[in-house]
């Protein structure tokens, strides 16, 4: 009944998306009117939230809390304590929001961080862990955040996470936003000869690209093959010669310019 | 040859007027499938996808090898999800056309045309892309009535299209691109069959498809009916209910296709029916997600975006960001072409892109103008298409325009004609756009923007946008067609491109054939 009367006009209902102002207006005559119902007062908590008018929001989700089940809100208010940085009360909303809802993906998310900033690490790691097992399709933002927190961690470091990246690189393919970040990884450690091979493995038609061949180039400075460098900034320039001019390609020129004249 | 064999073949022979398609001699055909389309055609690979019995799909050069098994390459399908099935065809020849039989059943519009090499202009010398946006409506149904709140208008836009391609050349459709928001309202499996699989069946035959994810294949937001409405009920309090397309979850796990308030638990039915290239099969840098990818057509680099999921995410969008970039510094194609469903620039009905950097709903335009532009600009793109808005909206030649309407000017934004701050270049006529234009310094910096979502219904008032500002974004090329003279076209239908190897012009067709804008750009 619900649905079918909530579809009513639905031609022009899914037309209509309000801005905040409007739907803040809207719902503050609807408390006047009805002020006894929580749903109203959390629908106006997360209204205040996506405004980042935090203490409005906080204090219109715990009415509704009081009004109703906690559990509902749980998540949302949360998410304010966390931004004042209350982590034992975020933490006590968020762990009530999973019991409510386990596996919740964006609950996960929310402790994780929660427990890097409180300094429990391997916890926030095991929340990550547990989005890497339930979110399907995978995504690759979910190893970077993982692979982050095991460099901060003595118990696993450097090499553990560029492992974890190649678990994700296993599922995903080589996709740059995690191959770029175990080149990096691999350089912070000086690896440099791994870093190079991973840039090399990087895609059949990457060395095709100037950018690509800057990036060898400045990865070969750094492990001292300045010769090898020498060539690929030699290769760089020749493609940039032969392609049209773009902003990104303008600023690449500069730098290689730059780059030419420190290590002649 | 056996008196079985010869049996066989006598029948064939006979048979094949008369029913219009043939009957391999070693297997009974399948049943024709429920849906039957193309994904992934590059110049060396293509799948052919389907729903139904048919386990098997050959492909050969013509009609008649195709027949003849023994000339024709067969391959097993293996299940995907979504209960659908999908043969992956290799080794292809490029710029090669194909005929194809899916479980023995074979049919004259059964065909398709392999890339060029990377890099290439095809044989023919133009590529052909048609593009469409919120062309869902064969799905809406007004639930008071029973009845279709906008019947056969997405197939009317679909013929205009027909109708002016007929009149031009006839050449075939090399890309089929949907803009997002093509299966109302939540983006269920049985809306995509009645919004785009009953609705383009001959072409999803012949041109692959490559879709882009919108508001409505999320499934459905929790929303109040009263803040839109005024009805008696809503004297009783909010009537919460679960709407189509506003939902703001950036996971495609929180997927609610039955509007029930909860997660369905399967996941979204676009990434189920959809093969897309995450792992850079068709050209492209891999993205490791079907939620965006890229891929190469002949000279032509196209990027699929997620302004739906990814976008709403600050470290997602960080990771799509960082992949764009890198699949753009690889890219030294002639032309680039990035579509995704939010659009950066708008003044169409519910959606001005001025009133979104605080609107949950619509939030994407904002980071999408804001963040992803400058990319556009640094990185030589060429076009940008959008829908959402339900009308037609296309831009001048732009860059660096990263604000709201106000902060726009011809003079800083726009190519101008003869430096004229008060004359942008519409790309028309004596003057088309050049890609690397000489007004910014010999540097290809310039976009045109197009906002295409009236491929299945046009707004026909502004809705919760000022009525004042409607269709009236100063960075938008004033219509001629428009009775009112504004920047934009409150009329169903569809965008073309053709793209050769030095000129590429872009056409907005409406329902009824007619080309009501265009512009073109040369290298």
């Amino acid at each position: 009944m619900l649905i079918l009367l909530g579809c009513l006009c639905l031609s022009t209902l899914v037309q209509a998306h309000p801005g905040l102002p409007a739907t803040l207006d809207h719902l503050t005559r609807m408390i006047a009117e009805e002020p006894g119902n929580p749903s109203l007062y959390h629908q106006r908590g997360v209204a205040y939230l996506h405004d980042q008018q935090y203490r409005a929001a906080l204090s219109d989700l715990q009415y509704a809390a009081e009004l109703g089940d906690p559990r509902m809100v749980a998540l949302h208010l949360g998410i304010i304590q966390l931004h004042y940085k209350n982590y034992p009360m975020a933490r006590d909303r968020f762990d009530s929001y999973l019991a409510f809802r386990p596996g919740n993906i964006t609950a996960l998310q929310y402790r994780a961080r929660l427990r890097s900033e409180t300094g429990d690490l391997e916890g926030a790691l095991a929340d990550y862990r547990a989005v890497i097992a339930l979110r399907q399709p995978a995504h690759p933002v979910d190893y970077l955040s993982a692979a982050a927190l095991m460099v901060e961690l003595p118990a696993y470091g450097v090499e553990a996470a560029i492992a974890l990246l190649d678990q994700g690189m296993a599922k995903l393919g080589a996709v740059p936003q995690l191959q770029l970040r175990a080149i990096e990884l691999e350089g912070s450690i000086g690896r440099y000869d791994e870093a190079t091979l991973r840039l090399q493995l990087s895609g059949p038609g990457a060395s095709s690209s100037p950018f690509w061949q800057f990036e060898m180039a400045k990865l070969l400075l750094a492990a001292g093959h300045t010769e090898r460098a020498q060539q690929h900034l030699s290769i760089a320039g020749q493609q940039l010669s032969k392609l049209r001019r773009t902003p990104a390609r303008v600023k690449l020129a500069d730098e290689l310019h730059a780059l030419l004249v420190r290590s002649p | 040859m056996s008196c079985k064999w010869s049996c066989v073949a006598l029948a064939y022979v006979l048979l094949l007027p008369l029913v219009g398609c043939s009957l391999t001699p070693v297997a009974p055909p399948s049943s024709p499938p429920e849906r039957l389309f193309l994904q992934q055609v590059s110049s060396s690979r293509a799948i052919v996808k389907w729903r139904g019995e048919a386990r098997q799909a050959c492909v050969a050069k013509t009609m008649r090898a195709l027949s003849r098994r023994k000339k024709a390459h067969c391959v097993q399908a293996h299940a995907t999800a979504g209960d659908h099935q999908e043969a992956l065809f290799t080794d292809l020849e490029r710029d090669t056309r194909y005929f194809y039989s899916v479980g023995g059943l074979t049919d004259p519009g059964q065909w398709f045309q392999t890339a060029p090499a990377t890099g290439d202009a095809p044989s023919d010398g133009n590529i052909r892309i048609w593009l469409i946006g919120d062309s869902g409506t064969a799905s809406e149904v007004d639930p008071q009535t029973g009845e279709y709140t906008h019947p056969g208008e997405a197939a009317a836009v679909y013929s205009g299209y027909q109708a002016f391609s007929a009149q031009q050349d006839d050449e075939p459709t090399d890309l089929f691109i949907l803009l997002g928001d093509n299966a109302y309202l939540e983006g269920t499996d049985a809306q995509w069959q009645e919004s785009v699989f009953d609705v383009y069946p001959a072409l999803l035959k012949q041109a692959a498809v490559w879709p882009t994810i919108g508001n409505h294949e999320m499934g459905a937001g929790t929303f109040d009916i009263c803040l839109f409405r005024e009805m008696p009920q809503c004297e009783q309090g909010p009537f919460m209910i679960h709407l189509g397309g506003t939902s703001v979850a950036a996971d495609p796990g929180d997927y609610d296709g039955n509007s029930d308030g909860k997660p369905d638990g399967s996941g979204m039915p676009y990434l189920d029916i959809f093969s897309l290239p995450a792992r850079g099969e068709a050209g492209g840098v891999p993205s490791g997600t079907e939620q965006y990818y890229s891929f190469d057509y002949g000279n032509i680099h196209l990027v699929s975006l997620d302004s739906q999921l990814s976008a709403r995410d600050s470290a997602q969008r960080a990771a799509m960001k960082q992949w764009l970039v890198t699949d753009l510094e690889t890219n030294s194609q002639d032309w680039t072409i990035v579509f995704f469903h939010h659009p950066p620039y708008s003044k169409g009905a519910n959606h001005d892109s001025d009133l979104t950097e605080h609107s949950p709903i619509d939030r994407p335009q904002f980071d999408l103008r804001t963040e992803f532009t400058p990319l556009f600009d640094a990185h030589g793109v060429d076009l940008v298409y959008s829908g959402h808005s339900h009308s037609y909206e296309r831009s001048y030649y732009l860059r660096g325009h990263t604000g709201t309407s106000d902060s726009y000017s011809h003079a800083e934004h726009a190519e101008l004609i003869d430096g004229d701050p008060d004359a942008p270049s519409l790309g028309q006529g004596p003057n088309t756009y050049a890609q690397v234009s000489p007004t910014s310094g010999d540097v290809d910096d310039r976009v045109v923007y197009t906002v295409a979502g009236s491929s299945g219904k046009a707004d026909h008032d502004s809705g919760m946008t000022e009525a004042s500002v409607w269709l009236r974004h100063p960075a938008h090329v004033r219509q001629a067609a428009d009775p009112q003279g504004r920047n934009g076209l409150a009329r169903t239908g569809s965008v073309l491109v053709d793209v050769s190897a030095r000129q590429l012009t872009a056409r907005f067709i409406n329902e009824l054939g007619e080309q009501l804008d265009y512009f073109t750009m040369t290298r």
